[in-house]
């Protein structure tokens, strides 16, 4: 059994594969123009003939699923009309996803394609937490809500959290905060395995700010901006997404990494405002569970959670009553890895895969 | 000293004599309807002593309004101000204390104007007439946001370019100061703890605007409005916190008129949008009618109450070893729901409510439980007073020199 992961990114391809222990068999990653429709090919000219026999399904990363999509889709005519739906709710992220998985299936005819939305953890996300205060008619109209944008590696952060506990022997973590260190960073609160707040919005926009993304921001900011003809909409969604967060912090661009470690005065800025941000989604997350049990760092800067924990530990163990014990689990496994995991469950859910001739 | 506070309101003027330092109030009042006629005239409702009346005048302007309230003063004896202080709501930086105002002060003002279009104007204006009807009665201004100039910049800065932050100016202010400052000031005192070692999170939830306030060593550390008092909480018609995307979202919903995306998100949004129905948080909490209609009003509350709780547990998690929670004006003070909700299932931050003393409330108040170690106060806020302590304390030097 074997499972081949896609991952488009902005210039580059990565394709992994992993047999049904979850072990990585290769990895690479492929460059390419960027274009949604020519990722099918460019994978398929990588992958010899030999090996697309030898997998059974592909699984790519689908940045928005709505409240549609709860768990991965197989992709085929009915999943495409149910996207297409959906559309008007984040009409890039859906849009891509629909032009990859079709040149995917149209390269790998044979193959089932699904499609593993990072928004399908929240879901059930509550309303108190996924509405904003403004009229819930308009909101259902125009399919207004709060819905995070790291689910796998929040749902992950679920299972490494009960694998730390089981190990270290301690009572179950059913009071999770999963910080999921990305370039658009993401926190998350979950109690029993779901999602009750996330720092990330309708957009990746909200929440703590990123290597290039605002977090963050009173409305009316931008409101005058387009008001006093400065910028305009168009303009300040670049602003929003691409030209503020860190970078605009630090002067120029830099990893989340650099700027948790901060190692030189030049990102002390960015450094002390991002850490404040986090100290007070922290503080609401704990709000948000009524106590915690553990903190699960994740995502490709994972390890600097270790500076994070210990600026952490500091503030909590000012904050909450000396009898609150929490425990702190590092999830470095990437995120493909992630990904393949549901893919061979769902094949083996599935029964022997039929030999392929 | 005898102090006359006015709290400019858009079509309105609240005013308070006070004797300082004593803290002796002699009259007090509000001119009402200011502005082109209505359907009613314009009058002022008042009190000097114990003895309430309502004067009919007709006031076209926060100038005919202040002119009316001296004379008024001035028929009875001993009621002629010493001292002048005005009420602002957003100082910016350039009026980040309180002053004594002088031609250097005015110049400010004019700066800062449109940063709070509705408030600032009227303040500045009847500041303005004021000046010109009585140049030797001096005067302070006190800005709502000068009790947050302590907010230190990890707090204030946005993750914007550099020329948004410095060239446009944009950075967390924080509102309702002088209302944090009041019940800080008073639940320390109570608590008899000094102001420079007291940490706490006020709850400033009024029936309009609300804020959380941040408290280190008795300065504001975080405030939950920022630029403008538009962001932070769910309010009565204010949406609070919104997505940067889904403002965007709705400028292109609305053709790009900013204007009224701004007057949606300001006067149609928070409770009243969520609810349909009512802007006020007490109809949704005790709802009525029928069955979508009293589930709109579940989900009105929940969406309020939940915003709530997560900006306390970040405000407790910020100030650190809190000693206190503070709630005040008038949802704070007077509907133990919230404050029950908010503060539930909070031990984590040593954070217990005593259920029945939360209920049989009389402010000031302190409703925590014997065990908890964070006290929950419920205080009457009292901004006149804070503005006539914040003037005496600028005067005093000089009266004394």
């Amino acid at each position: 059994m074997k499972v081949l992961v896609v991952m488009a990114r902005h210039q580059t391809i990565d394709v992994s594969w992993f047999d049904g222990m979850k072990v990585r068999l290769d990895g690479q990653s492929l460059p390419y123009d960027g274009d949604p429709e020519s990722v099918g090919r460019v994978v398929h000219e990588r992958v010899s003939s030999d090996e697309s026999r030898a997998v059974d399904a592909i699984v790519t990363r689908a940045r928005y699923g709505g409240i549609r999509f709860r768990d991965l889709a197989v992709w085929n005519e009915a999943t495409d009309r149910a996207l297409e739906q959906i559309a008007p709710e984040a009409p890039l992220p859906v849009g891509i996803t629909r032009a990859q998985a079709a040149s995917l299936q149209a390269a790998f005819p044979d193959l089932p394609v699904w499609l593993a939305f990072e928004t399908s953890f929240f879901a059930d996300l509550p309303e108190r937490e996924a509405l904003y205060g403004l009229d819930p008619v308009f909101m259902t109209e125009h399919r207004i809500r709060r819905t995070g944008f790291h689910g796998w590696y929040h749902r992950a952060a679920v299972h490494a959290a009960r694998s730390t506990a089981r190990r270290e022997r301690s009572r179950t973590w059913s009071r999770i905060l999963s910080i999921c260190l990305e370039p658009r960073p993401e926190l998350a609160a979950i109690r029993d395995g779901r999602p009750v707040m996330v720092t990330g919005g309708m957009t990746p926009f909200e929440g703590l700010p990123g290597e290039s993304s605002c977090g963050d921001l009173d409305p009316s900011i931008l409101l005058k901006v387009v008001d006093s003809g400065r910028l305009g909409p168009e303009q300040l969604n670049q602003v929003a997404g691409e030209e503020g967060g860190l970078q605009a912090l630090a002067g120029g661009p830099v990893t989340l990494e650099a700027v948790i470690r901060c190692d030189h005065a030049g990102l002390e800025l960015a450094h002390t405002v991002w850490m404040e941000r986090l100290i007070r989604a922290v503080g609401a997350g704990i709000a948000a569970l009524g106590g915690l049990d553990g903190v699960v760092f994740s995502g490709r800067y994972a390890g600097a959670g270790r500076w994070l924990e210990i600026g952490l530990r500091e503030r909590l163990g000012q904050a909450l009553e000396p009898s609150v014990m929490w425990g702190v689990s590092y999830f470095s496994e990437r995120l493909d890895a992630v990904l393949a995991e549901p893919a061979i469950l769902k094949l083996m859910a599935c029964g022997p895969v039929p030999e392929r001739t | 000293m005898r102090v006359l506070v006015f709290n400019c309101g858009s079509s309105s003027l609240k005013f308070r004599l006070l004797d300082m330092p004593a803290e002796r109030e002699l009259a007090g009042g509000e001119a009402q309807r200011i502005g082109p006629p209505t359907a009613l005239p314009s009058q002022i409702v008042y009190r000097v002593g114990d003895q309430p009346a309502t004067r009919i005048e007709p006031m076209a302007n926060h100038a005919d309004a202040l002119s009316a309230v001296m004379r008024l003063l001035g028929e009875t004896p001993g009621m002629v101000p010493e001292a002048v202080a005005h009420r602002l709501v957003h100082g910016g930086s350039r009026l980040d204390t309180d002053r004594q105002v002088d031609e250097a002060v005015m110049r400010d003002l004019e700066a800062v104007r449109d940063l709070a279009p509705i408030h600032n104007p009227p303040a500045i204006d009847t500041l303005q007439a004021c000046r010109s009807a009585f140049p030797d009665l001096p005067q302070v201004v006190v800005s709502d946001t000068a009790y947050h100039r302590t907010i230190p910049v990890s707090a204030a800065t946005y993750a914007l370019p550099r020329f948004m932050r410095e060239d446009l100016g944009f950075r967390k202010y924080g509102f309702h100061g002088i209302s944090h400052q009041y019940v800080v000031t008073q639940a320390a005192a109570m608590m008899g703890i000094p102001l420079e070692r007291f940490h706490a999170v006020s709850c400033h939830l009024g029936s309009g605007g609300a804020s959380l306030c941040a408290v280190q060593g008795g300065r504001s550390v975080d405030n939950t409005m920022g630029y403008s008092p538009l962001q932070g909480l769910v309010m009565s018609t204010r949406s609070g916190d919104l997505d940067p995307g889904l403002t965007l979202r709705l400028l292109a919903h609305h053709g790009g008129d900013a204007d009224r995306v701004e007057s949606y998100l300001n006067r149609k949004a928070g409770v009243l949008g969520l609810s349909g129905r009512s802007a006020d948080i007490r109809d949704s909490l005790n709802p009525s009618g029928s069955i979508p209609v009293q589930e709109r009003a579940q989900t009105t509350s929940q969406v309020y109450l939940w915003r709530l709780r997560k900006y306390l547990g970040a405000y407790l998690t910020v100030v650190g070893r809190a000693d206190a929670i503070i709630f005040t004006d008038t949802i704070g003070e007077c509907v133990p729901d919230v404050r029950e909700a908010v503060c539930a299932d909070m031990e984590c931050f040593g954070v217990r409510m005593d259920a029945r003393l939360n209920r049989t409330v009389h402010p000031p108040c302190d409703v925590a439980a014997v065990d908890s170690r964070v006290r929950i106060w419920v205080i009457l806020t009292n901004e006149e007073l804070s503005i006539a302590r914040s003037a005496f304390r600028v005067l005093a030097p000089s009266c004394a020199a």
